[in-house]
């Protein structure tokens, strides 16, 4: 199926990266379309968690998003660690999923962590490739993440949103949008987010990422452990101007608050691109008042 | 096709990117040092606190001297390449053993880990056949045993703590 006709045809509503810390107020948020989930952290060898199948057997989508495939290594994507991420897509009849714009490994040395890549002419023909490999092995589309980096590589020869939309072009991959990413690096490096908005091919977006973070040591720092910062929020709403969302969700990754915190800035994430919040705790807005 | 010498190049680079920033050599040519420094900090906070979900134990066994430790242990040692905070708690504990300061709190924590898994230079590997671990040294048992073995597609695992000290 083309990139194109699968986002036309992807409805995944709002969602949320499901952890084992908050898995029980995933099942009780009743108006959640999706959930993503780290596809290292579900091994085929061990059974599906029971509170990630109830929720799929209730309709909600399951994502595979994978951290570890390293698509920015010079090196073609690793078979196995392919198969795993093909076999979370066939396991949890997963409409797509995604992975990064980034390295994590090498040689013998694992980062742990997702790393910028040198954003060159030639970085982007090595994307491409390994991406191109990686799609021939999935059975379903495969969504394209930016990431957020502290630190960039000398000698850039592309600005980032021409480096990732050449990427996703390319491949004919879809794109996750992490605007909190986007946020983060469009304050450390300073360049212009609404810009980056208009360079990247949005025909190919698939879902979106909101998260938080804070400054700290002069910088902006992608934490997932804090709130949504307003700018982020206001990306997000221009985001929505200027494209279709078929998903959108909310990252968080620790210090996990309390389930009024977690409603309250999923709500604001769906009042950001207008989506309905149909959920026990929320409280519509009187008529006449928008939300 | 991707010119080879382009290739090795990439890799030399990444390669150089990624010892400095899991370890003590300095930043590549080039780049930002003090963006490279905070980018390298925030990295070893990460893994600290991936530790700590995988070690809950470990911050009120070292307390206080935690971070210190963690953080002398972590500029030598990279990450290892298989089991991710598991894998680097384990190897952290070890090496604590071998510096003569391994909290013995965590010996229970330690044996049940080291039933299922088998450390190796890479990080941890599932043990694939039947396993006996003990342990003399927990402050609140006094003996601590645990047996694992799989058949016909499950896996049986039982622990037993005997003696509680006062």
């Amino acid at each position: 199926m083309a990139p194109q006709a699968a986002t036309q045809h992807l409805s995944l509503g709002l969602g949320i990266g499901w952890r084992p810390e908050i898995a029980l107020y995933v099942e009780r948020r009743k108006d959640l379309g999706f959930v993503e989930v780290v596809s290292e952290e579900f091994p085929a060898s061990l059974p599906i968690p029971t509170p990630v199948r109830a929720l799929a057997d209730r309709g909600v989508r399951i994502i595979p998003h994978g951290l570890t495939l390293s698509l920015g290594s010079p090196d073609p994507p690793d078979a196995t660690r392919l198969r795993a991420l093909a076999e979370q897509a066939r396991r949890f009849n997963a409409p797509l999923v995604s992975e990064h714009i980034a390295f994590v490994r090498a040689g013998e040395l694992e980062s742990g962590h997702l790393l910028p890549v040198a954003r060159t002419r030639d970085m982007v023909n090595v994307l491409i490739r390994n991406i191109r490999i990686a799609m021939e092995s999935l059975p379903v589309p495969l969504a394209l993440e930016n990431i957020a980096t502290l630190v960039e590589w000398p000698g850039a020869e592309l600005e980032e949103s021409e480096f990732v939309a050449r990427i996703i072009e390319g491949t004919g991959a879809l794109l996750l949008l992490d605007v909190e990413n986007l946020y983060a690096n469009a304050r450390n490096h300073g360049f212009d987010a609404l810009a980056y908005l208009a360079r990247l091919p949005l025909d190919r977006l698939a879902y979106v990422h909101v998260a938080g973070g804070i400054e700290r040591d002069g910088a902006y720092h992608d934490t997932h452990a804090h709130a949504i910062p307003q700018g982020v929020l206001d990306l997000l709403k221009s985001l929505a101007v200027r494209a279709r969302i078929p998903g959108v969700m909310l990252e968080r990754d620790d210090h996990f608050p309390p389930p009024q915190v977690l409603d309250s800035e999923l709500d604001d994430i769906g009042n950001a691109i207008g989506l309905p919040i149909r959920h026990p705790h929320h409280t519509p807005p009187a008529p006449g008042r928008t939300a | 096709m991707i010119d080879p010498g382009t290739l090795g190049q990439v890799r030399a680079a990444q390669a150089r990117f990624v010892a400095a920033m899991v370890g003590a050599t300095p930043p590549p040519e080039g780049v930002n040092a003090p963006d490279f420094e905070r980018a390298r900090a925030a990295l070893q906070r990460k893994r600290a606190r991936a530790l700590a979900r995988a070690w809950p134990g470990l911050s009120q066994a070292l307390g206080g001297d935690l971070p210190a430790q963690f953080d002398r242990f972590a500029r030598d040692t990279p990450l290892p390449a298989r089991g991710g905070a598991l894998a680097d708690g384990r190897a952290f504990l070890a090496w604590l053993k071998k510096a003569g300061c391994f909290p013995t709190r965590m010996s229970f924590d330690v044996m049940l880990v080291d039933l299922r898994f088998r450390q190796s230079s890479r990080g941890l590997d599932a043990r694939t056949g039947p396993s006996l671990r003990c342990t003399l040294h927990d402050p609140r048992w006094r003996v601590c045993f645990g047996i694992r073995a799989a058949f016909a597609g499950r896996v049986l695992e039982r622990i037993w703590r005997l003696g509680q000290r006062t």
